[in-house]
């Protein structure tokens, strides 16, 4: 699909979707704060099959537990979290708005806490998602999506249970596709060449920050290599048993060089010449 | 055919070369174990990786029938290796699995030492085969010894004149000590965070502080404790005493 699409699967139902739903749309597991022993389960689940790429959609009218925030962090580590340009949706259904801002804050704190700074949290309640409901809603939502400007937010979920087969969505999607293609070949070909830079530009941009910290890192080392090598034991001991010796005495030193033919008497004159200290 | 593992081996990886690890480790390991194995995402040697690529490579990469299963984990930079650790922890214990030995490993490489491969080589004595079987025998005749490390590895830094530790992160180390109830610890620590564990001695001290709990308190990023104590420096110390406290030892072997 050009569009990502999610299909939001009732989590009793996860391992007989996953596997269908997997090579053409994403599955949204759907979690209900009321049954968090499911969330484990599902989770042991996407732990031993790595192969199958989800997102999840949360279910709650109030805030999250802790476990249950923890758990939720788990999931997120899971290598087969869904991800595009370096963010991962996180989709949250609830009929209480005000209720759901603080647990959209407190989410989002806990996760930075963790490093999950990349997580976007889609709130389905409020309309922050667009989702379709139906079939027509779908193939109409989808159209609209496929002929705005890509910033890499576009998405679409499904959320209808339809006695059409994944294969028939995908096929209906893939006609609006076509359709598109078709009527309006340049502004389809402008768009997918945008959809391609942004991910390019995503790529790049995050090259570029590893770099810059790389470099950072470096930095951090060589000043700490500067502070704590040997080399600087030395210095501090020549500084301390030579530098600190009265300037005659160093030049006595250096004529009893020269007489015992460790040093050229010339040098010694050169030296002068250059403005040398003796 | 799957054997149930005895080991669970937590490896945080942060240069990449996901291939040649898995493959020292099913030359070196000779008994059944699981990886957990934690990738940095936002290491420039792991970018533009994504975890199923990693996971192609390393099952390619498996060879003997030692290694049972893969648990990959994909996390940003905190905490350097330790909050990588704690990820791997926090999988392990979600896992249910009965395991009783733990072999925590990172791949370490130290580039602000002037001499860093003397460091490395000493401690990864502990991944070689004849020094995992010493470890055995080790743990099966002494059942006080809960954490085990390479000679050479364990510092002290705990002045008991001063009742404090010469590190940069001593205040930090000493607030730690007490918010998790470790007095009377162990005060010997295995620096570098390279070594083998029995899981029973650090299992009720997770069960009460989770693992994602202490990482949430990590710093961001490739932190250093030179010129400045850290959470994360503080923490190298602790996860030793973690499994070492009540009563267990530490014992380092050649």
């Amino acid at each position: 699909m050009i569009i990502p699409v999610f299909y939001m699967v009732p989590s009793g139902e996860i391992r007989s979707s996953v596997q269908l739903l997997n090579n053409d749309f994403i599955p949204a597991i759907c979690l209900d704060t009321e049954d968090f022993n499911e969330w484990q389960r599902i989770y042991q689940f996407l732990s031993e099959h790595p192969e199958f790429v989800f997102s999840i959609a949360i279910r709650h009218e109030t805030e999250l537990t802790q476990a249950q925030l923890e758990q939720l962090a788990a999931f997120c580590f899971l290598p087969s979290f869904f991800q595009r340009n370096g963010q991962a949706p996180v989709f949250l259904i609830h009929s209480l708005p005000v209720a759901a801002t603080t647990a959209v804050s407190e989410l989002a704190d806990y996760l930075d806490r963790l490093g999950l700074s990349n997580i976007r949290f889609a709130d389905i309640g409020n309309r922050g998602q667009i989702i379709a409901e139906t079939m027509d809603q779908l193939l109409e939502t989808y159209a609209i999506q496929l002929r705005q400007v890509p910033d890499g937010t576009q998405s679409v979920m499904i959320k209808f249970r339809d006695p059409a087969t994944h294969s028939a969505i995908k096929l209906s999607l893939g006609v609006v596709e076509n359709d598109f293609k078709n009527s309006q070949p340049e502004l389809a070909m402008a768009l997918e060449r945008i959809r391609e830079l942004l991910k390019l530009n995503a790529g790049l941009k995050t090259k570029n920050g590893l770099l810059e910290e790389e470099l950072k890192n470096y930095r951090t080392y060589n000043k700490i290599l500067q502070t704590i090598h040997p080399d600087r034991e030395l210095q501090r001991f020549y500084d301390r048993e030579y530098e600190a010796l009265p300037r005659w005495y160093k030049r006595f030193g250096h004529i009893i060089k020269a007489i015992m033919g460790k040093r050229r008497w010339s040098s010694l004159v050169n030296d002068r010449k250059k403005g040398g200290r003796l | 055919m799957t054997t149930t593992a005895s080991i669970a081996v937590f490896f945080h990886n942060y240069y990449g070369d996901h291939a040649g690890w898995v493959e020292r480790l099913c030359r070196n390991i000779p008994l059944p174990f699981d990886l957990y194995y934690n990738v940095v995402e936002n290491s420039i040697h792991n970018a533009g990786v994504t975890g199923a690529e990693i996971l192609t490579e390393m099952n390619a990469a498996k060879s003997g029938n030692q290694l049972q299963k893969i648990y990959l984990r994909v996390s940003p930079n905190q905490g350097k290796d330790l909050g990588g650790k704690l990820v791997l922890l926090d999988s392990f214990m979600r896992s249910g699995q009965k395991i009783e030995w733990l072999l925590f490993l990172h791949d370490k490489q130290s580039p602000h030492k002037a001499d860093p491969l003397t460091w490395k080589n000493r401690l990864y004595r502990i991944l070689e085969s004849d020094f995992i079987e010493k470890v055995m025998r080790l743990f099966e005749a002494d059942e006080s010894v809960s954490v085990v490390a390479a000679e050479g590895s364990v510092a002290q830094e705990y002045d008991s004149c001063t009742a404090s530790y010469k590190s940069s992160s001593a205040v930090l180390i000493k607030e730690m000590v007490q918010a998790y109830q470790m007095i009377g610890h162990n005060t010997g620590y295995v620096a570098g965070t390279m070594f083998w564990a029995r899981a029973s001695a650090g299992s009720e001290f997770f069960k009460e502080y989770s693992p994602l709990s202490i990482r949430a308190t990590l710093e961001k990023g490739n932190v250093m404790d030179d010129f400045d104590g850290t959470r994360t420096h503080a923490w190298e110390r602790i996860i030793s005493w973690v499994f070492s406290g009540q009563g267990w030892k530490i014992k380092e072997l050649a």
